[in-house]
């Protein structure tokens, strides 16, 4: 008997997962997952940011950047003052799904699907006749 | 199912305290008095160097997470946190940069097993080989070259709305983001939101992240003045801003509250029959995981657990070497006092507007005209009488220094 490949982390499964119905950037997807969630999964910036790398490094995911104008409107004049490189504003990083990510998403997703049917047929009532 | 380096059992265990990390450690607590900003660019300035990447990806991965922190404060501010104390908690939650940057660097390591996998995948099927191949020309690359998308204005929008009994802000972005933030720790939650309750709590919720200050054609601002209202710690700053670090799981309230009475080196009283008012006893199950926080935000953290379904909270007092527990309303009653205010220095403030000021910014719950139990508030010439418990006339006399600065 062989059980399915379960050493895939299933923070990977469920980022892909999100970022499979829309692009959204880190902090959004700590948020998303938690809402989703009802509060039960939270995916720390300590796991999730490495995570992202990671996952953009083998390209299952990938970037582009946002400059966000400061909303901070007393920074503005700072900014400008400074010469900051982009004008004044700090850079928002967003991800999108590649085509590669959403095949493995699939593949994360057969494998738990098989995983769950594996243990359900172990809380299934007895079969008739194996009653004592 | 929390994925935190700091959780048991978790894989990553990116959150270990390591050898030599006593140089950083409360970097995000050790920043009293430092502006917010530098407190942050001290942060990212350590993971850079810890990281020792090239510097372009280093300062991507600090663009990314200066990027978190702000929007994570952002939303801590809205919720209730005083800007300091969200900016001290983002950082805790990114904990310390070398065990950030020890994460980042073993998300870019290849596991040996997985080569060793792959390599068996391939002599076993061709197939597999082919894939790999083709998946790793298809990466996409990194758009660094690519210019970045601009935010078409300045500004985000905040709006407060009523969603049950909860208060939301909703956050508009000039990109069409839209977030929703609960602003959970916000004292007084209306129970229905006039146009002037409106503008009264977008003042409130924080000066500094309004978009909707109005700029002059210089660009900087009109000159209007804000001010927030901290609301002060129960405890004497001694024991209030002492930093503890209270780590249990599912352990009874009884022994948290002793354990962080020996914290603070003082003996222990808890008031059981308030407590048990509030709908908790001796063994609701307490868990926290908090590492050098002050003894003010640990048991803000209990009181998750104690206030979960009633609502009713804990506090404590500290008297002589005893810190003592009860609950809110149990203290209440035992503050209460009768405070007269010389409302002469008003000039341009009726007794009825001011009233209606207080009584709906300052526990418009308690009011006995309004249906509560704990304060009456009359007027008699230019007095104005208040028995109330004490952090009542705080709240009070801060409205009366703001109206009187007028």
């Amino acid at each position: 008997m062989s059980f399915p490949d379960f050493k895939h982390d299933p923070t990977e499964l469920i980022v892909l997962a999100v970022l499979s119905e829309s692009s959204l950037y880190g902090y959004a997807i700590t948020k998303q997952v938690a809402a989703r969630s009802g509060g039960e999964i939270k995916l720390s910036p300590g796991v999730l940011y490495p995570l992202l790398s990671k996952m953009e490094r083998q390209g299952l995911i990938a970037s582009s950047w946002e400059v966000i104008r400061s909303d901070r409107a007393s920074n503005v004049a700072e900014d400008q003052e400074s010469g900051g490189a982009d004008g004044g504003g700090r850079r928002r990083k967003w991800y999108r799904i590649s085509a590669k990510g959403k095949r493995r998403l699939a593949q994360h997703a057969e494998a738990h699907r098989a995983y769950a049917a594996l243990i359900n047929s172990f809380l299934s009532p007895a079969r008739q006749g194996d009653e004592a | 199912m929390t994925t935190s380096p700091s959780a048991p059992n978790e894989r990553h265990k990116c959150a270990d305290h390591l050898p030599g990390e006593v140089a950083v450690r409360g970097l995000a607590n050790s920043h009293s008095g430092l502006p917010t900003d530098q407190v942050v660019g001290d942060w990212l300035g350590a993971l850079r160097d810890e990281l020792r990447w090239r510097e372009d990806h280093a300062g991507s991965v600090c663009d990314e997470l200066e990027s978190h922190i702000a929007e994570r404060t952002r939303d801590l501010v809205l919720c209730g946190y005083g800007e300091e104390a969200a900016v001290r908690v983002a950082l805790d939650e990114l904990g310390e940069p070398r065990a950030m940057a020890t994460c980042y660097r073993r998300a870019q390591v290849e596991p040996a097993r997985r080569y060793v996998m792959n390599a068996s995948l391939f002599l076993l099927s061709g197939a597999a080989l082919g894939l790999s191949i083709m998946a790793v020309a298809s990466r996409p690359d990194l758009p660094v070259g690519q210019p970045p998308v601009e935010s078409a204005s300045e500004a985000i929008h905040l709006r407060p709305v009523l969603d049950g009994a909860n208060l939301k802000i909703i956050v508009s972005e000039p990109n069409g983001l839209v977030d929703a933030v609960t602003a959970s720790r916000l004292q007084y939650i209306p129970d229905a939101l006039t146009p002037s309750t409106e503008r009264a709590l977008q003042r409130m919720l924080s000066a500094q992240y309004l978009s909707n200050i109005p700029k002059t054609d210089e660009g900087g601002h009109m000159g209007i003045q804000t001010s927030r209202f901290e609301r002060p710690s129960s405890l004497p700053q001694v024991i209030g801003e002492k930093m503890v670090t209270l780590v249990c799981s599912d352990k009874p309230l009884a022994e948290v509250l002793t354990m962080l009475a020996g914290l603070c080196e003082r003996q222990v009283a808890v008031q059981w029959d308030a407590i048990n008012a509030t709908g908790a006893d001796r063994d609701t199950p307490v868990s926290l995981e908090l590492r050098e926080r002050s003894v003010d935000e640990v048991i803000r953290a209990i009181n998750e657990f104690v206030a979960r379904d009633s609502g009713r909270r804990i506090d404590a007092r500290a008297e002589g070497n005893t810190l003592e527990f009860g609950s809110v309303e149990y203290f209440d009653q035992r503050e209460m006092s009768l405070v007269s205010y010389d409302l002469s220095s008003l000039n341009n403030v009726d007794s009825d507007s001011l009233k209606d000021l207080l009584q709906t910014f300052v526990e418009p719950d308690g009011w006995k005209d309004q249906g509560g139990s704990m304060a009456w508030l009359k007027f008699a010439g230019p007095k104005m009488f208040v028995q109330a418990p004490k952090r009542y006339h705080t709240h009070i006399e801060w409205f009366l220094n703001e109206l009187q600065a007028n």
